[in-house]
Order: C-alpha cells, then sequence, then structure tokens
C-alpha cells in the first residue's frame, strides 16, 4: 500500500516533465533526420508483434460479453437488442479500452526493459555523446508506432469481437446473421467507430511517451529496471483508464450528441 | 587569448550538498596526451561528461578553439561532439547491434558515406584496434577487453580532435591492457589529443607526456610526467604510494 502510493505520487510529479518529454517528440518528429528504418521496426515490434493476443482479447470479449448481455436480458425478453448493446460497447470502449491495457503490458513493458537497461548501461549517453539525439533515435518512432499500431490493432479486436458475437448470438439466442448485422450496421455509426479509434490513439501516445520518460530516468542498475518496467505498466494502465473516463465524456458532449 | 585547444576554466560543479568541483582550471594543446589521476569520487568522470555536455557545471567556462561550450543547447552539442569524443568506462556498445552497426552508427548519423567505404572504414579501425573480422558479432559474443576497444573505435571513427578516455584500462588483465594502451598510442599517433582518466600509474606513465591531479575538488598536480615521476610533493608521492596499493589488490 505504501509502495502504491509512492508510485502515485512520483507520477503526480512527473506529470509535468511527461508532458515536456511529449511536446519534444512531436518537435523531434517534424524535423531533419528521420529514422524511418526504425520506425518499421517498432511498428513491427509494437503492431504486428501484438496481433496474437489482440486477436485473443478481441474473441473474448465479443464471446464473454454476449453470454453475459445475452442471459441478462432474456430475463426481460430483450434478446433482440443484444447485438446492438455488444457493438455499441464494443465499438466504443471495450475494444479501444481493452487493447490499450493489453498492449500498455506487453509494449509498456518491453519499451521499459529495454531503454531502462540501455540508460542504466550508459547506451543511452552514448546516443548523446556520438552527437544524436536520444528522443529521435528511442522516443519518436516508438511513439508514432504505437500511435499508429493501437487504432489498427483496436479495428481488428473490435471486428473478431463482433464476430464473436456472432457466434454466440446464433448458437445460444437463435438469431440470423442477417439480423445480427443488420442490427449492428444499424446502431454504430461511423462516428462510434471512430471515437474508439482515436481513445486508441491516444492510449498508444501514453503508453510509449510514459514508457520512455520513465526508461530514461532509470537507476540503480537491474533491479533499478525492474522498477521501472512495473512503474510504467501500472501507471500507464492506470493513466488510461483515467484518460478514458475524461475522453468519453468528451465524446459523448461534443460529437455523439 | 591563448591558443589552447581545450580550456577548462575555474569550473564549479556539486551534487546537492557534494562539491565535486571547486575550482578546476587547466588547459590542452593540440597533440598532448594528459593522465588525469585521482582517488575515487574526486570528479574524473564529471569532468570529462562536462566537458561533452553530459553533464552541466554550476559555475566556470569550457573553451574549445575558444568558444563556450559549457552553455550550449542540445542541439549545438551534436557538432562539439564529434570533435570531442568521449569513451566510456565500460564501452557502453549497443548491445542490439553488431559491432559493424556500432561502428557504423557515428557514420551513418554525421557524414554521406557510401556502404562500401563504411565498410572499408570499418575494416580499417577493426585492423588499428587488432580486432579483424568481428563485424558481424554482437557485444555479448566479445569479452570486456574487446568491448572496450571496439568502443574506443566508435569514439574515433569521426576522427575527432580530442578524445576522452575513462578508464579504458580497469578491469582488464595485462595482456589487455597493454593492447589498449597501443590502441590509444596509435589513436594519439594520427594527431588526436587525448585526455587518459585511469588508476593504472604503469598505464599512465606508458602513455602520457603530462599528468593532472585532482584532489578535493581542486587540481593538486599539473606538471609533465618527468616532473611527475621525480616529483617529491607530497600529493604526488601519497597518490602513487595509494595507487600502487590499489594495483595489489
Ligand atoms: N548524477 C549524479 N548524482 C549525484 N552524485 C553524483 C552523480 N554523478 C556523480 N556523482 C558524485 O560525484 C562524485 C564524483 O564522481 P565521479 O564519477 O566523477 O568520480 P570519479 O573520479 O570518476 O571516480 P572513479 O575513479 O571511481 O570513477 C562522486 O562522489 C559521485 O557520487
Ligand atoms: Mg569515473
Amino acid at each position: 500500500m505504501k509502495e502504491q502510493r509512492t508510485q502515485l505520487s512520483t507520477l503526480i510529479f512527473s506529470i509535468g516533465e511527461i508532458y515536456h518529454l511529449f511536446q519534444k517528440t512531436i518537435l523531434a518528429s517534424f524535423s531533419r533526420p528521420f529514422y524511418f528504418k526504425r520506425l518499421i521496426e517498432q511498428i513491427n515490434y509494437i503492431g504486428i508483434g501484438s496481433l496474437s493476443i489482440t486477436i485473443v482479447i478481441g474473441l473474448a470479449m465479443g464471446l464473454v460479453m454476449t453470454i453475459n448481455f445475452g442471459y441478462g436480458l432474456k430475463k426481460f425478453g430483450g434478446t433482440l437488442y443484444v447485438p446492438a448493446v455488444v457493438s455499441l460497447s464494443l465499438a466504443r470502449e471495450m475494444a479501444p479500452l481493452f487493447t490499450s491495457l493489453l498492449i500498455a503490458g506487453r509494449v509498456g513493458s518491453g519499451i521499459a526493459a529495454e531503454i531502462g537497461a540501455m540508460n542504466v548501461t550508459q547506451q543511452v549517453d552514448a546516443l548523446r555523446a556520438l552527437g544524436t539525439d536520444p528522443i529521435r533515435v528511442l522516443v519518436v518512432p516508438r511513439f508514432w508506432a504505437s500511435v499508429i499500431s493501437l487504432p489498427l490493432l483496436t479495428a481488428l479486436s473490435c471486428a473478431l469481437g463482433i464476430l464473436g458475437g456472432l457466434v454466440v448470438c446464433m448458437n445460444e439466442f437463435d438469431i440470423s446473421a442477417g439480423f445480427y448485422f443488420n442490427k449492428v450496421f444499424q446502431t454504430v455509426k461511423i462516428a462510434d467507430y471512430l471515437s474508439g479509434l482515436v481513445k486508441a490513439m491516444i492510449f498508444g501516445g501514453i503508453i510509449s511517451i510514459m514508457a520512455c520518460y520513465k526508461s530514461f530516468n532509470t537507476v540503480g542498475g537491474t533491479k533499478g529496471v525492474g522498477l521501472t518496467t512495473t512503474w510504467v505498466v501500472v501507471m500507464s494502465s492506470i493513466m488510461i483508464l483515467i484518460t478514458d473516463f475524461f475522453i468519453s465524456k468528451i465524446f459523448i458532449v461534443f460529437w455523439t450528441n | 587569448m591563448s591558443n589552447s585547444l581545450l580550456e577548462i576554466i575555474d569550473i564549479y560543479k556539486s551534487f546537492d550538498i557534494k562539491e565535486v568541483h571547486k575550482g578546476v582550471s587547466f588547459a590542452l594543446s593540440k597533440g598532448e596526451r594528459i593522465g588525469l589521476l585521482g582517488a575515487s569520487g574526486t570528479g574524473k568522470s564529471v569532468l570529462l561528461r562536462s566537458i561533452v555536455g553530459l553533464e552541466f557545471i554550476d559555475q566556470g567556462r569550457i573553451l574549445y578553439n575558444g568558444e563556450r561550450i559549457d552553455n550550449l543547447s542540445e542541439k549545438d552539442y551534436p557538432r562539439i561532439r564529434k570533435s570531442i569524443s568521449y569513451s566510456f568506462q565500460s564501452g557502453a556498445l549497443f548491445d542490439s547491434m553488431n559491432v559493424f552497426e556500432n561502428l557504423a552508427f557515428p557514420l551513418f548519423e554525421h557524414t554521406d558515406l557510401s556502404l562500401e567505404e563504411i565498410d572499408a572504414k570499418i575494416h580499417e579501425v577493426l585492423k588499428l584496434i587488432g580486432l579483424e573480422g568481428i563485424q558481424h558479432l554482437l557485444p555479448s559474443d566479445l569479452s570486456g577487453g574487446m568491448q572496450k576497444r571496439v568502443g574506443m573505435a566508435r569514439s574515433m571513427i569521426l576522427n575527432p580532435d580530442i578524445i576522452l578516455y575513462d578508464e579504458p584500462t580497469a578491469g582488464l588483465d595485462p595482456a589487455n591492457t597493454v593492447n589498449v594502451v597501443k590502441v590509444m598510442k596509435k589513436f594519439s599517433n594520427t594527431g588526436v589529443t587525448s585526455i587518459f582518466v585511469t588508476h593504472d600509474i604503469p598505464a599512465a606513465k606508458e602513455f602520457c607526456d603530462r599528468i593532472i591531479i585532482l584532489d578535493k575538488g581542486h587540481v593538486a598536480f599539473d606538471n609533465t610526467i618527468e616532473e611527475f615521476n621525480n616529483s617529491d610533493s607530497p600529493i604526488v608521492r601519497k597518490f602513487l604510494v595509494t595507487e600502487g596499493f590499489e594495483n595489489a589488490n
């Protein structure tokens, strides 16, 4: 509990510096030199590398949510609303949130361990000493790879979730595929999908920037790298949950009437 | 205005309450081989890191060719770091890249050389450090001594004016120490100015033409290697004896 509290207070104290790193990353993104090869490498690691867990989480969300909503609504004779409820919550909330939380675990810890270890073995200093900018070389590729990959992964998990829902609806609740898709397309508007994708993008930015920030401040050898990894996974997950509430609120007020 | 290559002028640096430098000054001329000695914790590494802007001094000035380099912005440092390179104690090789990629990194960054030219250049420096044919190996496949030599090669590959060596022989067996000193001599013979931070007195005597000793935040000794060898100043004597014990351990 005490450890949790100190972790939280470090998060609050670091918000300013994290924002500063974000600013520098954006500035560095739009001026030379660019590192396209590193960006491709990171998209490969963060995006392609996360495909399997995205498939699992997508299908699992669809199956589990549909079963629960299905039997829940059946009591009130509302089975016909299941496709609408499932697809809407997947597109707007569940797919971006769960995919991002999983990626925060996989990618956040990966970045933290890699750059954190580089920092304690002076490789980050070496980058600077060789006349390059660690933000350009290390942060920019990871930031954009996350911001590009997360919406795509979210789209995939959302689509698979809807398919998972279809399987359950057909087998458990005698809903036909035609009716299911009809309801899905009627209910979920482009704006709903977009709001989910924009969320995923923001979460991608949060994960990568927080991971890079903490890694650059890693001290204390291998133990320090371990602490950094834990901090990144816990704090970026908390940050995602907090931001999610505010973004949802903003979208509901300004976007979807 | 002197014609020194690098001037350290009255610098002060502290971490929290710990004062590391309390007015350190000295100047380097082109081609000199300086040995920087001092007990552990006297701020030798901090001094080298300050010269290349990895650390910021609290007071004083550092001049390179007459230009102030202690208060540059992060944007201006790359230019200086091409001319003054820092060779890390551990080598600090990028462990996700093989030897070729490590050595090619500064060349890709700062030159327009073609891949063939880079290949030839890397072949040349590997020959210089006596490690031919290891291009494809990862740092983890190399011994500590080899890693240090590759790290040194990486810091000289852009033909800098000055190389700062942070304890390049620490933790090496005598044969490897000889190899490392040989490499430093070869670099030095190409006209590079060197600062050699070390606790290894024989290696310093072998390589340096001038010795600077840091003690309690000040320069306690700054003279030629001959004066150092013959000095009976208590600082030098005490220092020599202490270092002798350290080496014997
Ligand atoms: N980032 C830092 N934060 C706080 N203190 C530091 C930092 N870097 C160095 N110090 C302190 O500054 C002092 C000088 O450190 P430095 O590494 O320069 O010593 P050194 O002369 O290189 O010693 P050694 O021979 O053991 O390498 C030490 O007391 C060290 O604890
Ligand atoms: Mg040191």
